[in-house]
């Protein structure tokens, strides 16, 4: 046993480890009232041999002997057939702090517990950004929050903790404690009277909100082929960057589903179907689609900011997957800013802009300019025309003859990372 | 746990045998006061095994555990005549691990005396497997060491044998939270 992986030992909750204990299988069968709990493992809790290879939980946590006793508990679980158990479930939870459990699970044709290296940083990344736009529906709903509650959604995602991946598919786990308390526009640690505060268990109740809205729209579409109920669901926390890294999630997966196990406190007296209710949600290859669909379709804002018409040339084109719409970065050489990244309305017209990459073109384009971090973006865009000079495209449009362009954002990041 | 001197059947496995043989006593007599007995698995603080006295009825929070450390010599040959005989501990952390102060799970050292003939442990007949010689307990809770003494020596009661009428008694003695 390697002590540095334990919680201090004064952290660990003897009632919770029972709890946990008994989730897993394991009967308490004896013990002495406010001494200890025994309990036997699952394969032998109905047999005699139940009591032999039993484990006794100390429960005095005053006890001088607590200390030495809880240890060799310890000890005993992880040396049984139990011992993954002990590193998934148990010891995640097992301190006095409550957190409610994410299991964000992948069914691929890799072997059991592994996953293809890409995959895996693109999973990491999915989940991240599924909590991260669940949470900013806890403050507003919104079809598309762009870089709107960033700080709040990271502070959440800062109380987060990553836990043990498990056998049997792939999964990643997150325990997000039941009662931490996240400013809602201050820094973590800043916390003032007054303050307005979300509390960890509310905020992963608006994830679960959203996942399940997302659910519902999904089936609503397989029933009538409409994105409609993505449209009702956005009252409900269903947004475009919800959709979008759903549809990375699910994407390439045989089947993938998320599970967020409740922590209900492990209060003993409950029954045991209620200890620890859980939520899933399921989603197979198919809807990994219809989420892509529903992520560009609200993209698309039906107020968007401004609508721009910029000039200038690629220098930089990207295409995740085939079928996707593409990226591409366009250095202004006429417009409100000296960078932007281009979404097409049409994924049709991609090919003209690699061309234009290709050749040197300069492209003439349309779109909805917003602002994303340090980054321009310009939505639903259009290529208007193509041509070999600036003086060109703005004869082309009507300008007078190229001026130094307007910075409006700090567009110093050509990041691609979208 | 001394094993020298001793006419062994294998030397190689002579330690591991006397260790198994006080097991199969310490289990045959807390079998007889209707106890299991459960090995502790690493080294736990000088815990070598629970003797455990289920509830009544499973579930039902009326258990008693007893932990002992086991040591087995063949060393000395208690005088039954005596009121007292003497053990060395070869580690001084043995005995300091028995004299803790402990209020969830008491703690005693079960000393099994044996003959150094190996082939002589046990003989069997008709009537009975008689297992030589004899385990006896101690309570050294609260128990003073003197300082500097790397293999500390104890005065154990010749009258404190360990069988199942004693094991009864203990038990009943942790029930009622008297002193042992």
């Amino acid at each position: 046993m390697d002590p540095d992986t334990l919680p201090p030992i004064d952290q660990i909750d003897p009632m919770r480890f029972t709890a946990l204990l008994e989730q897993a299988g394991w009967r308490l069968i004896g013990g002495r009232r406010g001494l200890y709990n025994r309990l036997a493992p699952p394969s032998l809790a109905d047999t005699p041999d139940g009591v032999r290879s039993s484990i006794l939980i100390p429960l005095d946590r005053q006890a001088p002997d607590y200390s030495e006793l809880i240890r060799a508990a310890i000890h005993e679980v992880q040396g049984t057939e139990d011992g993954e158990v002990w590193h998934r479930q148990i010891l995640p939870r097992i301190v006095a702090r409550a957190a409610d459990q994410f299991q964000f699970r992948r069914q691929t044709e890799a072997p059991a517990g592994l996953i293809p290296w890409d995959q895996g940083e693109y999973m990491i990344k999915s989940v991240r950004g599924t909590l991260a736009a669940g949470a900013k529906s806890y403050i507003e709903k919104k079809r598309r929050f762009s870089n709107r509650l960033g700080q709040f959604s990271n502070r959440f995602l800062e109380t987060i903790y990553m836990g043990q991946t498990a056998v049997g598919s792939y999964i990643v786990t997150a325990y997000a404690p039941t009662d931490s308390e996240i400013p809602v526009n201050r820094s973590m640690g800043n916390i003032s009277p007054g303050d307005s505060v979300a509390r960890g268990r509310d905020v992963t109740q608006s994830v679960s909100r959203a996942l399940e809205a997302t659910v519902e729209a999904i089936d609503h579409y397989h029933r009538t082929n409409s994105l409609a109920g993505f449209d009702a669901g956005i009252e409900n926390g269903i947004s475009h960057e919800l959709s979008y890294w759903l549809e990375e999630f699910a994407s390439r997966a045989d089947e993938s589903d998320i599970r967020i196990v409740w922590d209900s406190g492990v209060d003993l007296l409950q029954p045991p179907e209620l200890a620890s209710p859980i939520s899933t949600y399921a989603f197979t290859r198919q809807d990994a689609n219809i989420l892509g669909r529903a992520a560009r379709y609200l993209a698309d804002d039906p107020t968007p900011a401004t609508h721009e018409v910029v000039i200038g040339r690629v220098h930089v084109a990207s295409k995740k997957r085939p079928g996707d719409p593409g990226v591409f970065g366009l250095e202004v050489s006429e417009g409100p800013v000296r960078k932007v990244q281009v979404r097409l309305r049409n994924a049709l017209e991609y090919h003209r802009a690699t061309r234009a990459l290709d050749q040197d073109l300069i492209l003439a384009i349309s779109g909805n300019l917003e602002r994303d971090g340090n980054q321009a973006w310009l939505y639903n865009a259009e290529i208007l025309f193509e041509t070999t000079s600036v003086a060109q495209a703005n004869a082309q449009l009507g300008l007078p003859a190229p001026v130094e362009g307007l910075e409006l954002f700090d567009d110093s990041s050509a990041d691609f990372d979208r | 746990m001394p094993s020298q001197r001793v006419d062994a059947v294998d030397d190689r496995t002579v330690t591991a045998m006397l260790e198994q043989l006080q097991e199969g006593y310490v289990a045959a007599v807390a079998a007889t006061a209707g106890c299991f007995v459960q090995r502790v698995g690493g080294d736990v603080n000088g815990v070598d095994a629970h003797i455990i006295r289920p509830a009544k009825s499973i579930g039902a929070e009326e258990e008693i555990t007893l932990g002992v450390q086991l040591k087995c010599t063949t060393q000395v040959r208690p005088d039954p005549a005596k009121e007292y005989f003497s053990y060395q501990f070869s580690k001084r952390r043995s005995l300091e691990a028995l004299t803790l102060r402990r209020s969830i799970i008491k703690v005693i050292p079960l000393i099994m005396v044996t003959s150094p003939q190996q082939r002589s442990w046990t003989k069997s007949t008709h009537e009975a497997l008689r297992i030589s010689h004899c385990c006896y307990w101690l309570n050294l809770e609260g128990y003073s060491i003197t300082d500097g003494v790397q293999k500390p020596s104890v005065k154990i009661p010749t009258a404190n044998i360990f069988d199942a009428d004693a094991l009864i008694d203990i038990m009943g003695r942790l029930e009622r939270g008297e002193d042992l």
